[in-house]
């Protein structure tokens, strides 16, 4: 009886949940699941369920597309979110400061962001162009053996392809802060400055720590629109020049699309989810099971 | 050239004509001989094709073909391997074909066509009505008078041969010449090769333009490697 009446409890609650359930175990679970069941076949356009164990993994991982691919992600990984991290937070620092026309400059740094990664490809690819770009600009000024031309070198383009995602991606890191930072109280700015503490001391010993939800929050966020970056890369190096600029996003979708391999995009897909659930997993565990149990 | 993947590799396609031949081309892409892969000839097709690097400008890397198809235009490149598609931009600048620009097949001794199109699919349905205007419509498409008006735009060559193509500039009636010899004609890679197999040749092919470290050897045996294990 007692049972009965907590299944019935918040009933209009629970039947406004159902699509969201829907969602969520038909979309996540299921079409993941299919995912990877996919990546164990020899599927081309078409499913086709022939078991054939690890051969597309195996085919994957000797790829010379898709092992650039990944250490592509990771450099664009390690240095996006790191540049953005530490230009954003100067930059609120700065603005922090209670400079003049505060507004001003907060619109002009977060303006990229209201770009989208096609358009930010796109101006950054002319920017760089040597015959177009800043380069030649500089040239014609009279500086003749300057040279800024990265995404024409197999080396350095994944770089060109960082300096466009930073320019766009600091403006929203820089807000995040200047809320964190305007979140503390005075009371320690005083409290520093009577007991003669450097500037910087105080930020990177006393308001960093402070800020900390803050930086959290920005870099799962930035994080997340690492392990999808695909528009940025398309739009501004198409993945070259020759495949130096390829990223796992893109190797999933050509090879989902015109390159007609489900199977091997799929097996791709696994591979992006695979750290994704590593990372989250731990982190899931620690922040809802272990503190309901505590 | 532009540097992205399909233009290195229609260029790479030329090269292989050019200096391996339409024998080379069948025995590699149609009977996927091993031998014919790894041999003496491909070595060379990879080499030739390696030098010509040098002939590109800086500007090169992810450029579109169009962009590129200007710069013959205004006289700033000497030469681009493209297909018909490009003549349009030509007419576009109002320049004449043999008079402002000329066209080269190959450049080869013995050139050959491959021969490509897009074609037209109808979803069967059962309206009588809508099959007529089907068929209407496959009519005039294949119509000769359209035919030659079609193709004379375009710069393309027929589909039938019994149309008279005298109206067609300098570069198609050399096309044109090349299609009256069957000897002249060899399927394009993407249709001997499952789209899978040919974007991994094209993997290649551009990775090995935009490394000039890569060895012959290297770029060869994966070469080879692909096509004994794709469909």
């Amino acid at each position: 009886m007692k049972r009965k009446t907590r299944m019935w409890s918040n009933l209009s609650a629970k039947i406004a949940s159902i699509p969201m359930l829907i969602t969520a175990v038909g979309v996540f679970i299921l079409c993941v699941a299919y995912s990877i069941a996919l990546s164990f076949t020899p599927s081309r356009y078409f499913p086709k369920f022939d078991f054939i164990g690890f051969d597309q993994y195996i085919r994957l991982w000797t790829t010379d597309r898709w092992t650039i691919s990944v250490y592509n992600l990771l450099i664009f990984g390690v240095l996006f979110i790191g540049f953005c991290l530490v230009i954003g937070f100067i930059l609120a620092v700065l603005i922090d400061r209670n400079i003049r026309m505060e507004g001003v400059f907060r619109t002009i740094f977060l303006y990229p962001y209201a770009l989208s990664f096609v358009v930010t490809g796109l101006i950054w690819q002319w920017m760089m162009d040597p015959a177009l770009g800043i380069q030649n600009v500089v040239r014609n000024l009279g500086w003749e053996s300057f040279n800024f031309a990265p995404l024409t070198s197999t080396e350095y383009a994944i770089y060109g392809v960082v300096i466009a995602a930073v320019w766009q991606g600091t403006g929203l890191i820089m807000c995040l802060m200047l809320a964190g930072l305007r979140g503390i109280d005075r009371e320690i700015w005083k409290a520093a400055r009577v007991d003669g503490i450097p500037l910087w001391r105080t930020y990177v010993f006393i308001i960093i720590p402070m800020i900390r939800p803050v930086i959290v929050t920005a870099v799962v966020l930035k994080a997340i629109s690492v392990v999808r970056v695909y528009d940025l890369v398309v739009a501004q190096t198409g993945g070259g020049p020759g495949i130096a600029t390829e990223v796992p996003a893109k190797f999933v979708i050509d090879h989902f699309t015109e390159r007609g391999n489900v199977a091997i995009a799929m097996a791709a897909a696994t591979m992006m989810l695979l750290p994704v659930l590593l990372l989250v997993g731990p982190w899931v565990y620690n922040e809802y099971v272990r503190r309901a149990r505590a | 050239m532009g540097g992205q993947g399909w233009q290195e590799d229609l260029t790479f396609d030329d090269v292989f004509m050019g200096v391996g031949g339409k024998d080379l081309w069948n025995r590699v892409y149609v009977d996927r001989d091993e031998d014919a892969a790894k041999s003496e000839e491909m070595a060379k097709v990879f080499e030739t094709f390696g030098k010509l690097r040098d002939l590109t400008d800086e500007g090169s890397a992810g450029r579109n073909w169009n962009d590129t198809t200007s710069l013959v235009v205004r006289g700033k490149a000497a030469a681009q391997a493209m297909g018909d598609w490009a003549r349009g931009e030509f007419v576009l600048a109002g320049k004449k074909a043999g008079e402002d620009y000329g066209c080269v097949p190959g450049p080869s001794e013995n050139p050959v066509l491959t021969t490509g199109g897009d074609v037209f699919i109808f979803p069967k349905q059962d309206n009588p009505e809508v099959e007529a205007a089907q068929l209407r419509l496959a009519s005039m498409l294949l119509d000769p008078d359209v035919q030659v008006k079609f193709n004379t735009a375009k710069g393309s060559t027929p589909v039938r041969g019994d149309v008279n193509m005298a109206s067609a500039d300098a570069c198609m009636q050399k096309g044109l010449a090349l299609l009256e010899n069957d000897d002249n004609i060899a399927l394009p890679k993407n249709a001997i090769l499952s789209s899978d197999t040919d974007g991994r040749i094209q993997d290649l092919v551009s990775q090995f333009w935009t490394t000039p470290s890569m060895t012959i050897e290297d770029v060869q045996n994966q070469f080879a490697e692909i096509l004994q294990d794709g469909s």
